[in-house]
């Protein structure tokens, strides 16, 4: 990481968006103190995560990416002895254990190893394991990659759940979607560097254009075509990928004439005009090409 | 009110002691194969065709060593195998930095207690049945209970240096290779210290597995033995929290 400064408030989710190697999760690690940064500080509820990690770690609990289940404890036994790692007592740690897989809904497989259980009821679990001391601050770190639609959608029930009961969140996620749906403040990191903040609608006009259309034309453009596209006021960018083309729009009055042109250059398949989302603005920032 | 160090280390006792239960009964076989091995096929094969001055049988000087040897083999096969699955397959030790609030030398105390508890479980496995069928074998308990406590703590610390150091689950095997098989063969177990040349024989019994063998042999307490392996475990211990704790940061 590069330098990176940023305040979450109390009550507040604030996502944090790049790409495959961009840092996140090494953001997520060093809140955690798991990596200590080389420089500067890191502060969760006034208190220093390196110099006061105990009392910093009743602060926040965190569901990671990685599924970190115990091979041969079930899913019961396993929420109890975090529950225990956390501080609860005997009784509490059972307690809590029982309500947490009544909250995750998974009472019917809680002699079952967390291994045998769906990537999608893993989630649940960590997440509800996140929850099992109820901590004013949650990390959550993609939350919901590589699960299939229902179980998503579930998730992100969950987690609306949880602001609505005022909890402090920091997200880590690819899906923009999410980002926008769940997110008060999104903060965009790429090479370690915070390279955009603000919320959805903030960063969504900060691109400076006001829709976006997509164009399928009947026959391939040539490249002159393209280049006559471009020049037509009020087109502030042109990407041409498989032979659709997508430009973004400052102002609609160009859209008649952008029609026209295409209609006469190479005739019109397909036409889409959207209004430019996060994922647009995440485009723009970090650029098309591949990550590894 | 318990002291919040002391509940810490409790809990991470807790947790693997559970563990350790809910797979007693493979634990028990796997603490008892090699010694029986041994003290059928040395003990009492080989053993009948030795004889050892000052001894009444090969087997009752074999078996002090044996004993010992069961506990180096039960803490340091568990801990290095336990702390590196923790660590590179389970993702526990990373959670336990990330969420936990406990302290990484608290976590290392707990791990020591469930290394004295499975030692005295080890010895006890092998015991009973050398009670049972060699009712004639004596052997000092004050002196056996003290390099018990000493050998699990400098060999769980052993396993937990080997543990979170070792990336490579191949390389987890060869180390433990060149640990367990010198100390098998050459601390004493199977043959008396007077036939190593002398600079060889003070290498040897600066090892705490020797001091432990040799002690639980001697006719009187044991107390220098008994020094110099709590010594060494000290030692062992401070090393095994310092190494835990810079390896549970990345």
């Amino acid at each position: 990481m590069d330098r990176i400064s940023f305040s979450v408030h109390f009550g507040e989710t604030l996502g944090l968006l790049g790409p495959n190697g961009a840092g996140k999760t090494t953001t997520i690690r060093m809140l955690t103190g798991l990596v200590r940064p080389s420089s500067g500080t890191i502060t969760v509820g006034g208190y220093d995560v390196l110099k006061n990690p105990i009392e910093a770690k009743r602060l926040f609990d965190i569901s990671p990416q990685e599924a970190s289940l115990h091979p041969h404890l079930s899913i019961a036994e396993d929420l109890y002895f975090y529950a225990r790692l956390r501080g609860l007592s005997r009784a509490d740690s059972r307690l809590r254990a029982k309500e947490t897989l009544e909250w995750a809904k998974l009472q019917d497989h809680a002699a079952k190893n967390g291994h045998q259980l769906s990537g999608g009821m893993q989630r649940h679990l960590l997440m509800a394991r996140a929850l099992i001391t109820d901590p004013p601050i949650l990390y959550l770190d993609e939350p919901t990659t590589g699960l299939d639609p229902q179980s998503r959608h579930a998730l992100w029930d969950y987690i609306s759940e949880l602001k609505a009961r005022k909890k402090t969140i920091i997200l880590t996620t690819h899906y923009m979607e999410e980002a926008e749906m769940l997110c008060d403040r999104v903060i965009i990191i790429d090479h370690g560097k915070i390279i955009a903040e603000g919320s959805p609608a903030e960063l969504r006009r900060s691109m400076g254009i006001d829709s976006i259309l997509s164009l399928k034309p009947r026959r391939p453009f040539s490249s002159a075509d393209l280049l006559a596209l471009r020049e037509i006021s009020g087109v502030m960018d042109l990407h041409n990928s498989n032979g659709c083309i997508s430009l973004h729009l400052r102002e609609n009055e160009a859209l008649d004439k952008i029609v026209v042109t295409a209609s006469r250059l190479a005739g019109i398949d397909e036409l889409n005009l959207k209004e430019p989302s996060l994922e647009d603005v995440f485009l723009q920032l970090t650029g098309r090409g591949l990550r590894e | 009110m318990i002291p919040r160090a002391v509940s810490a280390s409790l809990v991470t006792f807790e947790r693997e002691i559970y563990d350790y239960r809910k797979n007693i009964f493979y634990f028990a076989l796997r603490n008892l194969i090699q010694p029986v091995f041994f003290v059928l096929g040395i003990g009492v094969g080989l053993g009948s065709m030795v004889n050892m001055p000052g001894q009444s049988s090969y087997l009752q000087f074999m078996l002090p060593g044996v004993l010992m040897m069961c506990v180096v083999q039960v803490c340091y096969q568990h801990f290095s195998s336990e702390i590196w699955m923790s660590k590179n397959h389970e993702g526990y030790l990373e959670l336990l930095t990330m969420a936990a609030p406990i302290k990484p030398h608290e976590a290392v105390a707990g791990y020591l207690l469930t290394g004295i508890v499975i030692a005295f479980f080890a010895v006890l496995c092998f015991l009973l049945p050398v009670w049972l069928f060699l009712p004639g074998f004596q052997i000092s308990l004050s002196a056996l209970v003290l390099f018990t406590i000493g050998l699990a703590l400098f060999f769980t610390s052993a396993g937990i240096v080997v543990g979170v150091s070792v990336l490579d689950p191949h390389n987890l095997a060869t180390v433990s290779i060149f640990v367990t098989m010198p100390l098998t063969y050459l601390c004493g177990v199977f043959f008396p210290l007077d036939m190593y040349p002398q600079p060889v024989r003070m290498l040897i019994e600066a090892i705490p597995l020797t001091q432990a063998i040799e002690g639980l042999r001697s006719g009187t307490f044991p107390l220098f033995e008994i020094a110099f392996v709590w010594a060494a475990a000290a030692l062992a211990v401070i090393f095994a929290a310092r190494m835990f704790e810079r390896n549970m940061h990345l």
